[in-house]
């Protein structure tokens, strides 16, 4: 597998050295303690053609190949065109396809999305292909923004629809084809901006589906009012066919700039709506130096709620939830930056390690010329004993 | 008048493609038989990975008890994984569906269950998630005989007739449902 990969990157440069105007990226890690072996590596082709844009990206995980994707942007016209074609090596397979097409006439933004799902893709459901179509019609009215989204076996999820592989590399896309897409499967109406009075404004959504016709109504007024210290109020009413939900929700911002505070409040819902106090998932503080010199401590009380929505920082099965970093950079080769970061990890409860201390690692990113910066990582696992050091790269042409 | 022109094209490519999604010249595929589905492996290697045990179109009420592992005329076996790449470390039921009992043998690949809903049946839906550790990237195939299955409807009466679907540990995947 490894050989098709190197004969797949030679065959990329040979096109390269043939071809004119082709520009690229190549980023890479080995790995050379404990084990030695290639981590992720990623390849990229890129050719303007007049308004086109075609692009061709090849990852690689330790097992071999993951995945090949191709994509092209451009447009003809007014009509804007953007496609990608991922196919999968080891299936071996086509994955997935998406072509998306959009327009505006005199203020009517119209975009039609097209998704395939191959047969290598598994999940819950039977290994099956499938394919829908969406159409997205948007226009300002009267200061509102009015849309309708018709899915023919198909959506437009908000959080994107996305492919996993087993090593852990993900790629997301735009359109869910959810079946074949031969009849129209879900309808939205929405509104958003809608005034109300006293210079609120809500949005407000009809859900339609193929299976229950009318679903649901959904009305958002966010922010309804604004407590002080960035503490506002909004409420949800959703009315379906035999039920009505009505969702008062407090939400805190949280504090930003040097002290960062991640949390939440603590609600009461019954009997009353209130609030019965704070919840709080990680504390940072940054203390910046100069540009990109400084030091960061995070405290995390909820390290699992840090890992999902801030950065993938701590190991959870070691039970880190503290770390410390330091940071620091200069003036480098070809006019580039060098950067260096130690940082080291922790753990509260208690521990024979020295002040709780589970990991060091210290990650230096050096420019050797304009369009070549060499990497060098290295680090050790203190509740394991184990040393790590690793070489990475990127390369632009 | 010419910009006007191309415009209006770009509308007709767009109602076009739309035709075509409309045009019924793709028939979707559906589930009309009882099917009881082992889904495929979800979850990448060195962390949780989990399928599915689900079923379509179940008869008389839906399934009420669902019994994987028996006596299938030749030997008593669960539901067979490859123990290389995968360790089950329970069984969990879903849809009111309570797990009963339950036997994992990860040294030969094997889990055998039983899952019962006390209240009522389900006709379409997920009734158990099997959760484990994935250790490996590599493929396999879920096994199990029909012969080794027994499914009850909310009357208390055998459903013989059903097909089954049993799924892989693929190399690429999509969580939750399609």
């Amino acid at each position: 597998m490894m050989q098709k990969a190197w004969i797949a990157i030679l065959l990329g440069l040979l096109a390269f050295c043939g071809m004119q105007g082709i520009s690229g990226a190549w980023s890479g890690r080995l790995l050379l303690l404990p084990t030695p072996s290639f981590g992720l590596t990623m390849f990229s082709l890129s050719r303007s053609l007049g308004s086109w844009l075609l692009r061709g990206t090849v990852d690689f995980a330790p097992a071999g190949w993951v995945w090949q994707e191709f994509r092209v942007e451009g447009g003809a016209g007014p009509l804007d065109v953007e496609g990608v074609a991922l196919f999968g090596p080891l299936a071996p397979d086509f994955l997935y396809g998406q072509l998306v097409l959009g327009t505006e006439l005199k203020g009517v933004k119209a975009e039609a999305y097209l998704g395939l799902l191959g047969p290598g893709v598994g999940g819950y459901a039977p290994l099956e292909p499938s394919a829908g179509t969406v159409l997205k019609v948007e226009m300002r009215l009267n200061g509102m923004k009015a849309g309708v989204v018709a899915g023919f076996g198909a959506s437009l999820p908000e959080d994107g629809f996305t492919i996993y592989h087993v090593f852990g590399l993900k790629k997301t896309y735009l359109v869910d084809p959810k079946s074949w897409g031969s009849s129209l499967t879900e309808l939205v109406l929405s509104l958003e901006g809608l005034s109300l009075y006293c210079g609120l404004s809500g949005d407000l959504k009809l859900f339609f589906s193929k299976t229950s016709g009318f679903e649901r109504l959904k009305a958002v007024v966010d922010p309804l009012f604004e407590l002080c210290c960035g503490i506002s109020f909004r409420v949800e009413v959703e009315l379906g066919v035999d039920y009505k939900m009505v969702s008062p929700k407090f939400t805190w911002e949280g504090l930003g700039n040097c002290i960062t505070v991640w949390g939440d409040l603590q609600e009461r819902n019954k009997p009353i709506v209130g609030i019965d106090g704070l919840k709080l998932h990680a504390v940072k503080l940054l203390c910046e130096f100069a540009e990109c010199s400084y030091l960061e401590i995070v405290e995390a009380f909820d390290a699992t709620w840090y890992n999902e929505n801030v950065e993938e920082t701590f190991e959870l099965g070691k039970d880190e939830d503290e770390y410390i970093a330091l940071s620091f950079c200069g003036p480098g080769c070809c006019g580039g930056t060098y950067l260096v970061k130690i940082s080291a990890f922790f753990l509260t409860e208690s521990s024979l390690a020295l002040f709780g201390m589970t990991r060091l690692i210290v990650e230096t990113k050096v420019p050797l010329m304009g369009n070549f910066i060499l990497g060098l990582d290295c680090g050790f696992d203190i509740l394991d004993s184990e040393p790590s050091l690793s070489i990475s790269w990127e390369v632009g042409f | 008048m010419k910009r006007l022109g191309i415009k209006a094209l770009c509308l007709g490519v767009l109602g076009g493609l739309l035709g075509l999604g409309l045009s019924g010249c793709i028939s979707p595929p559906a589930i009309v038989n009882p099917t009881l589905i082992f889904t495929d492996l979800v979850g990448p290697v060195g962390e949780q990975g989990e399928l599915k045990v689900k079923v379509g179109s179940m008869p008389d009420g839906g399934l009420a008890a669902l019994v994987v592992g028996g006596w299938d005329g030749t030997q008593f076996l669960g539901l067979r994984y490859d123990p290389n790449q995968f360790e089950v470390t329970g069984v969990e039921g879903l849809n009111g569906f309570e797990v009963l009992a339950v036997y994992i043998d990860n040294g030969n690949g094997e889990v055998r269950f039983v899952a019962v809903n006390p209240h009522k049946g389900l006709v379409e839906g997920d009734i158990a998630r099997i959760v484990g550790s994935r250790l490996g990237g590599g493929n396999f195939a879920f096994q199990v005989a029909k012969g080794n299955l027994e499914l009850l409807d909310a009357g208390g009466n055998l459903v013989t007739t059903h097909e089954l679907v049993t799924g892989v540990a693929p190399p690429y995947y999509i969580e939750g449902s399609k």
